[in-house]
């Protein structure tokens, strides 16, 4: 469903992703970690066709996101870290905008009645954008990513700024959207939540991709069979170059 | 003071206002024409020169107490968010912190007079010289300007202090002080707006100039403008040698000051409550309004609360699907953000196009001055309305760039939005124009069809030096990207102007002329529109 080969984004001398690969299949929960800086949000960007990759593939749903944004684009879902919203629609407003957008009016009324409600925002829906607090236009970006048909959905930092009840929610929809077959990819700097959700973890560290695999390879691979994941991921990342010079995959 | 050239500034401001106290009339001298004066005023019977110069001072005075009172009731704004982090948690005592802040203001409102003191000084010294060499008592003059000066310094801080109770006293976050703004701002309002009721009823019966002086006199207006009052008192006083008119208008300015600063250290213990709460938001409002960001300055609003979503249902009820959901978002943002501006640019685009067809029975050219102003009127209207909705595009692009458009797509609908205002009034001024005279109904052809591909012209440029100079923050990349967006429109609009005008000259039919200018635009908006579709992909607001 989501297919990435040999992703490079840079920035005049900066590379800020280097040759990353990486499937994720329908029914399945990647999780993309890395210290700051470590590429992940640029990484993706670029599978949201917000940045262009300066070389690479990015196909979705087997369509290339460069040479064929509107099909690629069609089956994806994107919640970025910070909430970008238009704030001078209505709570409402934005959700049919969006669904409108996709082409999705069919089940529109159906599905918004139901994620204003999961996400407590329905005595808001008449409310303009900008007057919502952090959380909330947080919990409508990501109502925003389910009101169409993605299969392939992009999450990053999801769960930042977000009540305990609207993590737990979305946590739930993740998980929903993975057993109908949604390929996920979550970039996070919350390791038990990745725990929890992620089938397999990516771990990149300055814009390479240092190991991927289940929790459990992860943890055959650092010699730490019975630690968790964030005691996994600091020894990796504390011995980037023992990480580094092991094949990826 | 953050640095020495503000310092050097401010040295040469006060310099100049010092001068003016201390050496009032110093410069070039001419002997004052007494004579010309009194066969000017001979024309006047009964004239009193000492009413007259009352009459003047206090209205220079309520002149300037208007202007200094104006936003007394809202917060005070010179807080910076570091303000909050860092000065607030010290122990530094909040009255020391207001004290200071009122005299910062108070030396910032003596600053705004300075142009016109720059300007004018030459010549009123000059003129004041020569009174002084020709009147019977110079010492006189020398002594009225001071005061005057004097009376403009008392009047200034009594301004500062007034401003300074008023806005704590009312903005603090409780409700009574909500319920007390309301009730001033609503009494301010009633009393601004009697105040001007009165004054023109009043202006219906004048006949001579002494019924204006003797506006001036009016009890009413000598209580609002209390503060112009006091300092007519001073500059009456020192003109008729009378101490005690000149005491009791300097006591009446310091016995309010000092009032206002009793009033202003009482409410000391809010003020860094307020600051916290929206002390800044009028430094947000000011840098989203000088960067020309009209969505965002309204965004900010209605995060305060002062602007709510309005009843568009006739709009938001409607269902469109695809690309074309783009138009329907902007004009939703449009209609809650820009629509001041819309209806005032459509109103003076079909006032100025539509004027001289009904000023005028002479119809020869007319056609062409309908053309000439109807371009015009897209100009203006395209260039001014866009840019806010481009640099919120390039805002959202976390939102926009992913759904399933072609960036291409979604600029060309962007564009089109945008330019929508601009077609309408053109459309609409075509309309009207043939209308009212129809002997030019070939040039309102020739506008339907030409001017809307203008429209849309001007919007891509404005899109593509938006994409290009896309740091809508930084002053001097705003200042260029105005500049390069306007020789940019020069350049894009010009193939087709400059065809449409020798076309025209060659005797060729006008809706022809209208038919290929509009030929020539879209070819040059295809180009513009891919080259505005290649940015956009590559923007990146990170960068």
């Amino acid at each position: 469903m989501l297919e990435v080969k040999n992703l490079v984004k840079q920035y005049k001398s900066y590379r800020a992703v280097n040759d990353l690969d990486m499937t994720i299949n329908g029914g399945e929960i990647v999780g993309l970690l890395g210290p700051n800086g470590a590429g992940k949000t640029t990484g993706l960007r670029c599978i949201a066709g917000i940045l262009r990759p300066t070389s690479g593939q990015i196909l979705i749903n087997g369509w290339d996101i460069v040479t064929d944004q509107a099909k690629a684009k069609a089956g994806l879902a994107f919640v970025p870290e910070v909430p970008s919203l238009y704030e001078l629609l209505t709570v409402e407003e934005h959700l049919k905008f969006v669904a409108m957008c996709f082409n999705t009016m069919d089940q529109f009324e159906a599905k918004k009645e139901s994620l204003l409600e999961r996400y407590n925002l329905d005595d808001k829906r008449k409310d303009l954008v900008a007057t919502l607090s952090k959380g909330m236009k947080q919990k409508l970006s990501v109502a925003c990513a389910l009101i169409h048909n993605a299969n392939v959905m992009l999450f990053d930092e999801p769960l930042i700024g977000v009540d305990p009840a609207g993590a737990h929610e979305l946590k739930q929809e993740i998980l929903r959207a993975k057993s109908e077959g949604a390929a996920i990819l979550i970039s996070t700097h919350l390791l038990d939540t990745a725990e929890k959700l992620c089938d397999r973890v990516i771990i990149l560290n300055r814009g390479v991709k240092m190991i991927e695999g289940t929790l459990e390879e992860l943890r055959r691979f650092s010699g730490m069979e019975t630690s968790s994941l964030e005691e996994v991921f600091l020894k990796l990342t504390e011995d980037e170059a023992e990480a580094a010079s092991l094949p990826h995959g | 003071m953050t640095n020495p050239r503000r310092l050097i500034a401010l040295i040469f401001a006060f310099g100049w206002l010092l001068r003016f106290v201390l050496f009032p009339s110093r410069g070039e001298t001419r002997a004052f024409d007494f004579d010309r004066l009194n066969r000017a005023t001979s024309l006047l019977p009964n004239v009193d020169l000492g009413r007259i110069l009352d009459a003047l001072v206090f209205a220079a005075f309520a002149f300037i107490s208007f202007f200094l009172a104006l936003g007394s009731l809202s917060t005070r704004n010179s807080f910076r968010p570091a303000d909050v982090d860092v000065l607030f948690p010290t122990p530094v005592e909040p009255k020391l912190v207001l004290v200071f802040r009122i005299f910062r203001d108070y030396l910032l409102t003596l600053l705004a007079p300075l142009f016109f003191v720059i300007i004018g000084y030459r010549p009123a010294s000059m003129g004041l010289r020569s009174l002084q060499n020709s009147a019977a008592d110079p010492e006189l003059i020398q002594r009225t300007v001071r005061i005057a000066v004097l009376a403009w310094l008392l009047v200034a801080l009594t301004w500062v202090c007034i401003n300074y109770a008023a806005s704590l006293f009312v903005n603090r976050s409780d409700l009574a002080s909500n319920r007390n703004r309301r009730i001033l701002g609503w009494g301010l309002a009633i009393l601004v707006a009697g105040l001007c009721g009165y004054v023109a009823y009043q202006a219906t019966t004048f006949h001579t100039w002494q019924d204006w002086v003797g506006l001036t006199e009016n009890p009413f207006l000598r209580v609002v403008f209390f503060s112009a009052t006091f300092a007519m008192w001073m500059v009456h006083g020192v003109v008729h040698s009378d101490v005690a008119t000149i005491l009791l208008g300097a006591g009446g300015l310091l016995a309010i000051t000092f009032l206002c600063i009793k009033i202003s250290l009482t409410q000391a213990g809010w003020m860094y409550d307020q600051a916290a709460v929206k002390g800044f938001d009028a430094i947000d409002a000011r840098k989203l309004q000088q960067s020309g960001d009209t969505i965002g300055l309204i965004a900010a609003q209605a995060r305060q609360g002062r602007v709510k979503a309005g009843r568009l249902n006739w709009l938001s009820k409607r269902v469109v699907r695809g690309p074309a959901a783009l138009l329907w978002k902007e004009g939703l943002i449009g209609f809650r953000s820009t629509m001041f501006l819309v209806v005032l640019f459509f109103a003076i685009t079909v006032f100025v196009t539509l004027l001289p067809l009904l000023a005028t029975n002479d119809r020869s050219g007319a056609g062409y001055v309908f053309l000439g102003f109807q371009g015009m009127g897209v100009f203006m209207s395209a260039s001014a309305l866009s840019q806010a909705g481009f640099i919120e595009m390039l805002r959202r692009v976390d939102v926009q760039k992913p759904l399933p458009f072609s960036f291409s797509t979604t600029v060309f609908y962007e564009v089109l939005a945008k330019a929508i205002p601009g077609i309408l009034s053109a459309w609409l001024c075509s309309i009207l124009g043939i209308i009212l005279s129809p002997s030019i109904w070939q040039y309102a052809i020739a506008s339907a069809l030409a001017m809307p591909s203008l429209a849309v012209l001007i919007c891509l440029m404005t899109c593509l030096t938006t994409i290009l100079f896309p740091d809508f923050e930084d002053p001097s990349q705003r200042g260029f990207r105005g500049m390069m967006n306007f020789v940019g429109v020069v350049f894009a609009c010009a193939p087709g102007t400059l065809a449409f005008i020798a076309l025209i000259a060659i005797g060729l039919s006008p809706i022809l002329c209208g038919l290929l200018t509009l030929v020539i635009n879209l070819g040059i908006s295809a180009a513009v529109a891919s080259i505005c579709g290649t940015q956009y992909a590559q923007f990146n607001p990170s960068e």
